[in-house]
């Protein structure tokens, strides 16, 4: 044994950069995470926190005077006082609701479309992928140019069918599902390509064995795909709500939320007050609110799942 | 057993210690590779102190009472302006300045002028120009997280002037403006108008100098109005009338303007005051639901309802200046500075068709809004003088008569009596003389004077909106009740 021992004292006292390399060594499990774990920290948790706690100022940032705390005031102001918030709720609401269900519906049908082995189908999925890859802004623009009442393409072609001409983003009932429309068409894509996948992982027997008994094309779908399917139908819906929810870029660059405050949701809102009006505890307010909604309507769909599961 | 196994134990320890080496040695150089960065240079000259100040200015623009040209400001001007000091233009050559501006009637023929300056000066010039709306979205955003890397801005006095003086950010000008090294010989402050000059002095601080004399004009198609026999109209009430005449969408709209929340706001302050309405009361009170405000809103909305083209509620003036210069709408009220866009033979097709009458009178009077914009340095910059020197050769009278040739109608009374200034009112003799004629009458500006512009105007562009989208009457009493308040509490906010 007093053989044995003697390598190992000599190795420990050869110095203090073997003493570090011995320390890194005992605490790997440590130390190899804590650049992520720092990072996470600094551009996660801190911002969040930070967030709560401009959430309880009221501050001006174009204005010299400091931050005053006030408690939970803007939020008292937000749910009481303020119908611009109140109206931004239910047009968030009402635009998520709109694209989603439609996007969910389409991508199905597409899905069950090109899970056939149709000829060319793989260029036709490629193809059909291309507007989930497009940036949204550049697309926006296209679509503000598309939907111009007097220039637009939209417009001609209904003036071809003998429609008159709309002013679709200028129209206070049309201007949210004329955004949905463009949510839905570069969306649906990703909805496809989740339930192709979902697809794929079902088993092929009941559906033959339905077929045997006679079942028809619809009986299938509803008491066997569908049902299969399901699991997969709330992860793409999770997803689909969680981005609509927050969608700015689209709106941003079409509408700026206008006209008046007809397409203004959530996020525009919080945008016009922290960067038009600089109300910045006020705008962290509005932010927090639109994370506790993602956050309420995605244990909604979570808790769906895993009783499913 | 343990004889046998140690080796191996050590050479695993080795091998791992051998990465842990290399993987420190090279965190250890990145940190310091990190922290050898230069440090910042020095301010040259301290942010000036965001002191509590007086409530804004009760009047806008004293427009210049000379009857053929802008009245020179004579009493405004530093005696060393006009005397002659050691100017030396290269003085900060091999500097380089950020400019975050607007992509507007000034800006657009001023930048290929900008060799033009670098060859003089030696100081280069990297300007940004964004649509309004966007720009003040930059500034804000960059001034309030303390960048100091923007060193000019452009800003409309009467919409950031204030604001952005009491955040902090604009270095006002009057301490070069009064320095002879500062200024060169030939540049003569005296010559600028008066009203003008005063309209960019705010809270006692000379905030940028006038680059615009803008006046809102009844701008028409002047073919198209000779061919149904009709006359701009004098008086407002008259103005759907003629509307009537030239309206034959969807080829012709009567009449298109800007409607957007942001900017609705400016073209209808002068049917407001025409009606005898003003933004606020004497005692400053929001005054949008009085009788003559309800007045002007809805014969706003009902001209751009009637005659106005789809989707004006999403028209912004680039949009609005589109449809005259694309031949699609006959008249539309607003800034005398478009005339370089109407007549411009590259983009416009109704190039000389275009005719500029005064804004028609109201039932109660006649006060078409005036407006001006300059550049001001940031108080964050650390080249503020370099920055002065932009400032002070962009406002130079070559360049000005350069811009006033090109629509830009200038603020200094020696470029309208120019060769050039004369030649342009021979040419546009109803757009010159207008011009003249509105400065001369107004002295109120597009815009509600208070602290947070932009936001009440907003508030007041939703009301216009609502209307526009067929809200009236009563409701629209009660809508303009709520905008009332909605500006008494941002007022409240704002300005304590």
């Amino acid at each position: 044994m007093s053989v044995a021992e003697k390598p190992v004292a000599a190795q420990v006292s050869r110095g203090p950069t073997d003493a570090v390399l011995s320390f890194i060594d005992r605490h790997a499990q440590w130390l190899f995470p804590a650049p992520a774990v720092i990072m996470l920290l600094l551009v996660m948790v801190f911002p969040s926190l930070y967030n709560i706690y401009m959430s309880m100022q009221t501050w001006f940032a174009t204005s010299t005077a400091e931050p005053q705390f006030v408690g939970l005031q803007n939020f008292a102001d937000l749910f009481g006082k303020d119908e611009n918030f109140r109206d931004s709720i239910w047009r968030t609401i009402y635009f998520t609701a709109l694209a989603v269900v439609l996007e969910l519906v389409i991508g199905l049908a597409i899905a069950l479309l090109l899970n056939r082995e149709l000829k060319g189908h793989k260029v036709i999925r490629t193809l059909f992928m291309l507007p989930m890859m497009a940036t949204p802004t550049a697309m926006a623009l296209i679509w503000v140019l598309m939907y111009n009442p007097t220039l637009g393409v939209l417009n001609y072609l209904l003036s071809l069918i003998g429609v008159p001409p709309q002013e679709w983003l200028s129209n206070l009932a049309l201007v949210i599902p004329a955004l949905a429309v463009v949510d839905i068409w570069q969306y649906t894509p990703f909805v496809t390509l989740l339930l192709l996948a979902g697809l794929a992982t079902i088993p092929v027997e009941p559906v033959e064995s339905a077929k045997i008994d006679g079942a028809s094309a619809w009986q299938i779908l509803w008491h066997i795909t569908l049902p299969l399917l399901r699991p997969t139908i709330v992860v793409a819906a999770l997803f689909r709500i969680i981005d609509t929810l927050k969608t700015f870029d689209t709106i941003y660059v079409m509408t700026q939320g206008g006209p008046g405050r007809a397409s203004q949701t959530i996020n525009l809102f919080a945008f016009q007050t922290a960067f038009e009006y600089f109300h910045i505890g006020y705008a962290a307010a509005v932010s927090l609110s639109l994370i506790a909604l993602v956050f309420m309507v995605s244990g909604v769909l979570i808790r769906l799942r895993r009783q499913e599961l | 057993m343990s004889e046998h196994r140690e080796p191996t134990v050590v050479q695993k320890n080795l091998t791992r210690r051998g990465f842990l080496k290399v993987a420190t040695g090279s965190s250890v150089a990145l940190l310091l590779a990190a922290c050898a960065q230069p440090v910042a240079a020095p301010t040259t000259a301290p942010a000036p102190k965001a002191t509590e100040a007086p409530k804004p200015a009760a009047t806008t623009a004293p427009a210049p009472a000379a009857t053929q040209a802008p009245k020179p400001a004579a009493t405004q001007a530093p005696a060393a302006s006009t005397g002659a000091g050691d100017f030396d233009w290269k003085k900060y050559k091999g500097t380089s300045l950020r400019y975050v501006g607007w992509n507007d009637n000034w800006s657009q023929p001023m930048t290929s002028k900008v060799p033009e300056f670098e060859d003089l000066t030696g100081i280069k010039l990297n300007w940004e120009q964004l649509a309004q709306d966007q720009n003040r979205q930059k500034v804000q955003t960059e001034l309030t997280a303390k960048n100091k890397d923007i060193d000019l801005i452009y800003i409309a006095p009467h919409v950031e002037g204030i604001k952005y003086y009491k955040a902090g950010w604009i270095f006002p000008l009057d301490e070069y403006m009064n320095n002879p090294k500062m200024v060169p010989p030939d540049f003569d402050m005296k010559d600028f108008a008066e009203g003008m000059l005063k309209t960019c002095n705010m809270l006692g601080k000379q905030l940028t100098l006038p680059v615009v004399s803008e006046a809102c004009l009844f701008i028409y198609r002047k073919d198209l109005f000779e061919a149904k026999g009709v006359k701009p109209p004098e008086n407002l009430l008259d103005m759907p009338a003629a509307l009537d005449k030239v309206h034959s969408p969807p080829s012709m709209y009567g009449w298109v303007g800007r409607g957007t929340v942001t900017q609705n706001a400016v073209p209808w302050s002068s049917y407001l005051y025409a009606f005898g309405g003003d933004y606020l009361t004497k005692d400053r009170k929001p005054d949008v639901a009085s009788d003559a405000s309800l007045k002007s809103i809805q014969f706003y909305a009902d001209v751009a309802r009637k005659y106005g083209p789809p989707g004006m509620t999403t028209m912004n003036w680039p949009e609005a200046v589109a449809q005259m210069q694309s031949n699609r709408a006959a008249v539309i009220t607003d800034a005398n500075s478009f005339r370089n866009a109407l007549d411009d033979k590259e983009k416009s097709q109704v190039v000389g068709k275009v005719g500029w009458a005064m804004f028609p009178k109201g039932p109660v009077g006649n006060t078409p809004g005036i407006w001006t914009a300059g550049t001001s340095i940031s108080a964050l910059s650390e080249k503020k003088e370099a920055a002065w020197y932009f400032i002070i050769w962009s406002l130079q009278k070559k360049y000005q008569t350069y811009t006033h040739g090109r629509g830009c109608p200038s603020s200094r009374t020696s470029v309208w009596n120019s060769p050039e200034g004369q030649d342009i009112r021979k040419q546009w003799p109803d757009w010159a003389d207008n011009t003249l004629k509105t400065l001369q009458i107004s002295n109120k500006g597009y815009s509600p004077e208070v602290v947070s512009v932009m936001e009440v105007r907003n508030a007041v562009g939703e009301l216009i909106v609502k209307a526009m989208q067929g809200v009236t009457g009563d409701a629209l009493k009660a809508e303009a009740e709520k905008t009332n308040k909605a500006i008494t509490d941002i007022m409240a906010k704002t300005e304590g």
